[in-house]
């Protein structure tokens, strides 16, 4: 909320300390003078403590009459644009992303699968703490093994 | 290059038939939950996409008349239903400056330039700037990384 006198021209950055050249987001200039500016980013979808009326401490104030609402730019100015440049970078970059999906098609091939229910794996070990077949148990433990052999003898 | 366009797109669709066979990827989008999680490296928080600097100034020099001043009578930021200036008051950091030397605080009036985020709010202005130059810039710092 700014004093009206003095508001034109005026806008909002955002800055990492580090590096006060990079905005990371922006307002608009101020063209207009009215007593509350209220810049919106995308969360402010998320916001639940509902909306003033009038200007307040407590919640944001609704948009309209002497409260001018506007979205915040997230993004920072490009500049000019020179099309034969882009075009000549976008010639480059459009060989090499062949040579790139290309690289990737034969990567994409040596990986895992996806695992799932069917799948058959084949491997050089396994280690686990728990391994099952067809919902029985194969506990292999020393002790397992010998009640196992004790039931064979004394069935 | 429609050429090399339909190259790439006949390639983007192998892929992708390829892709959806393999577990999916990790990526910077990707939200995590797992049980432990191990790093043998480095971890590293890319920091600087965050900010913790708010500066009001004019980027263009204009200001409508002959006065550069600036006046604000309260300044909120909002995230996650919390005030973030107010609740975090003690730790900011804030000053009039000169944006082409911003380490530098100038003159204004009132008595705290902390009084914008102090939550209460007056009809006039609590503080303005005193040096009448289109650099002038208000500078908070110091805000929780958001």
């Amino acid at each position: 909320m700014l004093n009206q006198k003095s508001n034109k021209g005026l806008a909002i950055e955002l800055y990492n300390s580090n590096d006060l050249t990079t905005i990371l987001a922006n307002t608009n200039i101020i063209t207009a003078r009215r007593k509350v500016y209220r810049f919106n980013f995308h969360s402010i979808d998320t916001y639940t403590l509902g909306f003033a009326s009038v200007e307040s401490s407590t919640q944001i104030v609704i948009g309209g009459g002497d409260v001018i609402e506007e979205e915040a730019i997230l993004k920072p100015f490009l500049g000019s644009i020179n099309i034969i440049t882009e075009v000549n970078d976008l010639q480059t970059l459009t060989a090499t992303h062949t040579e790139d999906l290309t690289t990737h098609t034969s990567d994409i091939l040596t990986k895992q699968n996806l695992i799932k229910f069917s799948t058959n794996l084949e491997t050089n070990s396994i280690t686990t703490n728990n391994l099952e077949s067809n919902g029985v148990n194969i506990n292999t433990t020393s002790t397992d093994i010998l009640t196992r052999l004790l039931a064979l003898e004394n069935p | 290059m429609q050429s090399s366009l339909d190259t790439i797109q006949n390639n983007i669709d192998l892929n992708t038939a390829n892709i959806l066979n393999k577990q999916n990827t990790i990526t910077n989008t990707t939200n995590l939950e797992c049980n432990n999680f191990n790093v043998n490296g480095v971890l590293n928080i890319e920091k600087n996409l965050f900010f913790d600097t708010i500066v009001i100034r004019r980027p263009t020099d204009f200001s409508g008349d002959f006065a550069y001043y600036i006046g604000i009578r309260v300044f909120q930021c909002w995230l996650n239903d919390s005030y973030i200036l107010f609740d975090n008051a003690n730790n900011l950091i804030s000053y009039y400056t000169l944006w082409g030397d911003n380490e530098l605080p100038v003159g204004f009036l009132g008595s705290s330039t902390a009084l914008i985020y102090d939550n209460t709010i007056f009809n006039d202005y609590e503080v303005m700037s005193t040096e009448n130059s289109s650099d002038i810039a208000l500078i908070i710092k110091n805000i929780p990384l958001t």
